[in-house]
């Protein structure tokens, strides 16, 4: 008994320590969750119709290089992703010289005037616009920007000689777009087409410069 | 040609850029008080768009892989590294940026060595760059960011980079090592860029750009592609 | 006296007065009254025009200081005089120039020039209200003006005449006001101000109505009149229209005043019991901007809120660093220390209302009379450097007379505000202490909701979460994702 005051007191103390330590430990842990902090702001520019011109290069074919003219019809659903009805590209084809340097360095001329060239490159693709905000220009004005994804299928018309084939296209791209205005805006992109001529598709690499016309029409829909 | 459409990926980023932040006004002073009065105007201090800017750089080496892509003989695979030094939040001196290749022979050269019967004494030869470096000037006007998903957010800045080059360049045949000697080859190297923030320490760039240089009175050049992990020593965390 | 002692005393006398005359014009020179060479007019205006201000201002100086006011292109050289000084940064000797061709008249033909140079410097940079309003424009006829001049004149005129009291007088100057000219929409709102100081509210209400929907009005006049209106809105209770009035107000700076504004929207939030809205308010005020400004009752509200949603830590903290950040002032305050010697309190002074405007004077004129010592070379042999630091002497002890008569008055004010503030911070410790140990019969409280947060992916809105970087845009539109902790027993908080 006489052991008892000090022993009880102990494990009375135990007993407290092991019900209120987890309890403050558990509230130390909520504190440091700080609450997030947004800044919640209606889009100031909305797609809608999408019409895209644009002009391109095809830079990789070693004999030559494709001056792309390109333009496109995008209907967004919503602000995170658009369907590119059609999009239609098509290519004037600068040589690059490769042939009579062929021929006068080492006295070779390729087969078939060097391959088949793009011509025209058409496809319908999902747009996926994961990214909006941003971007300030020396810390005195900003523009705002989105960056988008593309992914479809499509045909590629090659020719050479007079000839022209068609082939199945996939393409990928990226873009980055900068807003000028509700209706205007200017996108760069690049898209990868992989063109399956043979089983190993060919890759054409587009980059594109160009100016979307934006037509939004559904000013009653509530802002979430 | 070629040249002129191996630029035009970097003339079409900059339009891309600079089309809408280019300002309309072309409104000359017509008299002393609109003179007077404008010149009061911007002395008044502009509202900055941002405080307490997230990222600052100040000390960046990056290491970089990439490409050198256009060439008609050989296809490049570079590895490199940089050391930029951050002046302001808008400019930088890259003070050097080195890139060496590994060249892999193209379809057309493969082709080429098949097919074509070289001169007696004369063994055929394809010029490839072994190696490049180059000093910028570094323009870094946005930067930025965007929401992901709304639920996380990107930074990014997006820049210029302008500056003089050096390129060695070897000649091959189907074997290397060289049948002659490297050559040098001064120039300039233009070329824009992406930097996605990832810590206050870590940023991934990409990098496109393009090498023109004069080898023997003519001008060549060559379009490079690269990215690189970079690495802001001396930023707080 | 004699008849000898007599002459004596008059010709003292005249001497005297011409010796007093001399001294009276600072511009006047003190040697013979000598007729100027006009090529050191011409070389000056060759100067200018070329660009070469510094020169010019020599040279212009030069004309006036050895010339007299008949001289043929006195008018023309003070004026151009004070040109050149305004392309050099020095504001204050400009302005000083432009007031004594617009004070004296004596060529017609610069006097719009002259007086329009001051109203462009009124409107941009701070300058001295006595000098350009008191002396110059108030009780002065000017004749016929171009419209804007004449406006600026109307309107300056009425003010003082309402600051007076004399309201006839007053409207009959803002009556001559052009409808479309921006000094209308001022007009308009001095006159809202005086409705609602003489407890017309309504009428002031409709006036600053009339004032933010007036195309021509300025965007500082036009919050003006925003904040004005949500104030009243505000005092009468009516938070949701004082809300929406706040959010009209647009951001043009990053001054106290609106450091202000987004502290009395964050008020607003609060009794309108958006407590997102308003903690997200009151975290823009930690912008690095607005850190700095001197707001007590941004950590009265803040640990109100936390309180209201039962976040006791939180608001134990809040108060702890309140005391942390003004417990000094306040013990500075208890010991009786001067008020110009607590720095809270100075700064605080010279955020706002007429004292910031003083502080913003005395400012611009140590900055720019330090300017003068780069133009040394050019103006040395003229003395211009010595003539304008005196210049800028006067000016800034008259200033700082001002800011010591207008400082004791404030100071009170803002001591009050924070002891007061302090006295309430207590409380709401008190309170805190109270909450945390309140009592519940078992089974009376229900469990707390855990509300929780989802962001749409796809939405029609941006959601930028705050990661340290304040972007000013954004500062009114931050939403702080807090949840209440509270047991829900049906009371109020």
């Amino acid at each position: 008994m006489k052991t008892r005051g000090p022993l009880c007191g102990a494990l009375t103390g135990l007993a407290v320590l092991t019900t209120v330590a987890p309890a403050a430990f558990a509230q130390s842990e909520d504190i440091e969750q700080a609450p997030r902090v947004f800044s919640i702001q209606p889009r100031p520019y909305r797609l809608g119709h999408e019409f895209q011109l644009g002009i391109g290069v095809l830079p990789l074919d070693a004999f030559y290089i494709g001056a792309v003219g390109f333009a496109s019809y995008t209907y967004h659903f919503t602000d995170f992703w658009g369907w590119e009805i059609a999009g239609a590209g098509y290519s004037h084809n600068f040589e690059t010289g490769l042939k009579s340097s062929l021929k006068s360095n080492y006295g070779v001329e390729p087969v078939s005037n060097g391959g088949l060239q793009v011509n025209v490159l058409a496809t319908t693709s999902a747009i996926i616009k994961p990214l909006f905000g941003k971007l300030s220009f020396f810390n005195r004005s900003f523009i705002y920007s989105e960056t988008f994804f593309t992914i479809g299928i499509g045909l590629a018309q090659k020719s050479n000689n007079g000839s022209s084939f068609d082939y199945l296209a996939g393409v990928l791209g990226i873009g980055l777009r900068f807003w000028s205005g509700p209706a205007l805006s200017f996108r760069f992109d690049i898209r990868d087409y992989l063109v399956f001529a043979q089983p190993l598709p060919d890759q054409v690499l587009l980059l594109l410069l160009s100016a979307s016309f934006n037509y939004y029409d559904r000013p009653d829909k509530p802002r979430s | 040609m070629r040249k002129i459409f191996e630029l035009t990926p970097l003339v079409l980023m900059t339009l891309v850029v600079a089309g809408p932040v280019a300002r309309a006004g072309n409104d000359e002073p017509v008299s002393p008080e609109q003179a007077f009065e404008k010149e009061l105007e911007q002395q008044a201090e502009k509202l900055p768009v941002m405080q307490n800017r997230k990222y600052q750089m100040q000390h960046e080496i990056a290491f970089a892989v990439g490409t050198l892509p256009t060439d008609a003989y050989f296809k490049g695979l570079t590895v490199g590294a940089g050391y930029t030094l951050h002046l302001t939040e808008d400019l930088a001196w890259e003070i050097v940026n080195f890139n060496y290749s590994f060249d892999f022979d193209s379809h057309v050269k493969q082709q080429v060595l098949t097919l074509a019967v070289p001169k007696p004494g004369q063994p055929l030869s394809f010029p490839q760059i072994t190696w490049f470096a180059a000093t910028h000037l570094v323009v870094e006007p946005l930067y930025g960011k965007e929401a992901l998903g709304n639920n996380s957010l990107v930074h990014m800045e997006v820049f210029f980079l302008l500056g003089p080059a050096v390129v060695s360049q070897i000649s091959c045949s189907a074997e290397c090592p060289a049948i002659s000697t490297a050559t040098y080859s001064f120039g300039l190297d233009v070329g824009v860029g992406l930097r996605l923030h990832l810590t206050p320490v870590t940023s991934v760039r990409v990098d496109l750009g393009d090498l023109i240089y004069v080898v023997q009175q003519s001008a060549k050049q060559a379009l490079r592609l690269s990215a690189s992990i970079a690495f802001n020593l001396g930023a707080g965390p | 006296m004699g008849r000898s002692a007599k002459i004596q005393l008059c010709a003292y006398v005249v001497l005297a007065s011409v010796l007093l005359a001399a001294h009276t014009n600072a511009d006047e020179p003190t040697a013979a009254q000598a007729e100027v060479d006009p090529a050191i007019f011409d070389g000056a205006v060759k100067d200018y025009y070329a660009g070469r201000y510094a020169e010019s201002a020599a040279g212009f100086w030069g004309y006036v200081r050895f010339g007299t006011p008949a001289a043929e292109k006195y008018e023309w050289a003070q004026f151009l005089l004070g040109e050149s000084l305004a392309h050099l940064g020095l504001w204050h000797a400009a302005t000083h120039y432009y007031y004594q061709v617009a004070k004296t008249r004596s060529r017609p033909e610069i006097l719009p020039d002259a007086l329009s140079r001051l109203e462009a410097i009124t409107r941009f940079r701070p300058f001295d209200e006595s000098m350009v309003y008191d002396d110059l424009l108030y009780d002065s006829e000017f004749g016929s003006l171009p419209p804007q001049l004449a406006d600026w004149v109307q309107y300056v005129q009425g003010l003082y005449d309402y600051r007076n009291g004399y309201l006839d007088w007053a409207e009959r100057h803002f009556n001559a006001i052009r409808p479309v000219s921006s000094y209308a929409a001022r007009a308009q709102y001095v006159r809202a101000v005086h409705a609602i100081k003489s407890s017309r509210d309504d009428t002031g209400i409709k006036l600053l109505e009339q004032v933010a929907s007036n195309p021509a009005a300025e965007p500082k006049i036009r919050n003006e009149a925003l904040l004005a209106r949500a104030r009243l809105h505000f005092d009468r209770g009516q938070y949701q229209e004082a809300l929406a009035a706040y959010d009209q107000v647009k951001q043009i700076d990053l001054s106290f005043e609106q450091a202000q504004l987004m502290l009395e929207k964050a008020w607003a939030a609060f009794k309108s019991k958006d407590y997102r809205k308003a903690m997200g308010l009151l975290h823009a005020l930690y912008a690095p901007a607005y850190s700095k400004y001197m707001l007590p009752d941004a950590y009265l509200l803040r640990g109100l809120i936390f309180k209201d949603l039962c976040h006791f830590i939180a608001a134990k903290g809040i108060v702890r660093s309140f005391r942390f950040a003004l417990e000094p002032t306040i013990a500075s305050l208890h010991r009786r220390t001067p008020m110009d010697k607590i720095p809270v309190l100075v700064e605080g002074a010279r955020e706002q209302g007429a004292m910031g405007a003083i502080a913003k004077v005395i400012d611009a004129l140590q900055n720019e009379r330090k300017l003068i010592q780069s133009f040394v070379g050019p103006w040395e042999d003229v003395e211009l450097d010595k003539h304008l630091k005196r210049l800028y002497d006067l000016e800034l002890r008259e200033q700082q007379r001002q800011w010591d008569i207008g400082f004791t008055r404030t100071s009170d004010t803002l001591a009050l505000a924070l002891l007061d503030t302090e006295e309430q911070i207590n409380l709401l410790d008190y309170e805190v202490g109270l909450d945390i140990f309140r009592r519940f019969k078992h089974g009376q409280a229900s469990q707390l909701r855990e509300e929780t947060l989802t962001v749409p992916y796809d939405s029609s809105s941006v959601y930028y979460e705050f990661d340290t970087e304040f972007w000013n845009d954004e500062l009114h539109s931050y939403s702080y994702f807090i949840n209440s902790r509270c047991f829900e027993t049906g009371e109020e908080p």
